[in-house]
């Protein structure tokens, strides 16, 4: 009744080498990873999740090796440039909650990322202010650049 | 059948209730503007969703508030008032600045984080960013009264 293994042993022996050059191989090879955010980025380079990213505008850029994608990476990033809206490899994308679960930092941190601060002052809700300058002093075309 | 009723009497004496009339403070900062910018605005949504800034989930209502630009610039903080429905719960918001003005006879509004992002398809150059000088065009975050 008993069954002899050993004619299977080569078998599994290749099939595990087999598995192990694709798991290597993909651990190698390098991918696309994208973000979005919920506002332009408070700097155009910033490394989070062991990766080099970066910013222009809302999107963030990177290339890493093994294409994978974790919450900790992306509060990484979220505490260097600001909220993140999406957060992608060519292979996985982090779902809602686990975005959700990735600004949660950065609402905590308020000094860090003010456009999530959005505390009451004396029973009001007041928001981080809006920020924007031009290149016309005084609003003049006269020594504008354009 | 006597309670039935009184629910229906009840639902008919009870007048509409009124919407929730709330607002936002808002702090604005704006410099060195186009000259063809002469008025600039805030709007703000509020959503029953603590996502909602990002996946638009359980949008309540909004509300805007217009500014006048001067030489350029305006400094100060506007209060954004925003109508929802009497039930309705707010948890979180999202405010935008917009700017508005004039392209020959026409009179634009347009977000100032789509207008002055050299990467949107939005960019006009007039409306570019000072280099280096700090810009949030956009706000959002938990809201509490």
């Amino acid at each position: 009744m008993r069954r002899d293994m050993r004619p299977h042993l080569p078998l599994a022996v290749i099939l595990c080498a087999a598995f192990a050059a694709a798991s290597s191989h993909a651990q190698d090879r390098r991918y696309a990873y994208e973000a979005e955010l919920a506002a332009a980025a408070t700097r155009s380079s910033a490394r989070a999740g062991g990766v080099d990213w970066s910013c222009t505008g809302t999107r963030c850029t990177a290339e890493a090796r093994g294409g994978a994608v974790s919450v900790r990476g992306c509060s990484e990033l979220a505490r260097a440039v600001g909220p993140v809206t999406r957060y992608a490899s060519e292979l996985r994308q982090l779902g809602e909650k686990e975005l959700a679960e990735c600004n949660q930092t950065v609402a905590a941190a308020p000094a860090k990322a003010p456009a999530l601060a959005p505390k009451a002052a004396a029973g009001r809700a007041v928001t981080p202010e809006l920020t924007y300058t031009g290149v016309w002093p005084g609003g003049r075309e006269t020594g504008a650049k354009q | 059948m006597r309670r039935a009723i009184g629910v229906l009497a009840l639902a008919v004496i009870t007048a509409p209730a009124a919407a929730q009339e709330l607002s936002l403070d808002v702090p604005v900062r704006v410099a060195d503007l186009h000259p063809s910018v002469t008025v600039g605005s805030v709007t703000c949504a509020l959503f029953a969703d603590p996502d909602g800034p990002r996946n638009n989930l359980g949008y309540l209502g909004g509300g805007s508030k217009w500014f006048q630009v001067k030489g350029g610039g305006y400094a100060g903080t506007l209060s954004v008032p925003l109508k929802i429905a009497p039930q309705a719960v707010p948890r979180s918001y999202k405010c935008a600045l917009f700017i508005i003005f004039k392209d020959g006879d026409r009179t634009l509004t347009a977000a100032a984080s789509r207008v002055s992002d050299p990467n949107m398809m939005e960019y006009r150059p007039p409306f570019r960013r000072a280099p280096g000088s700090p810009f949030l065009g956009e706000v959002s975050g938990a809201f509490s009264r």
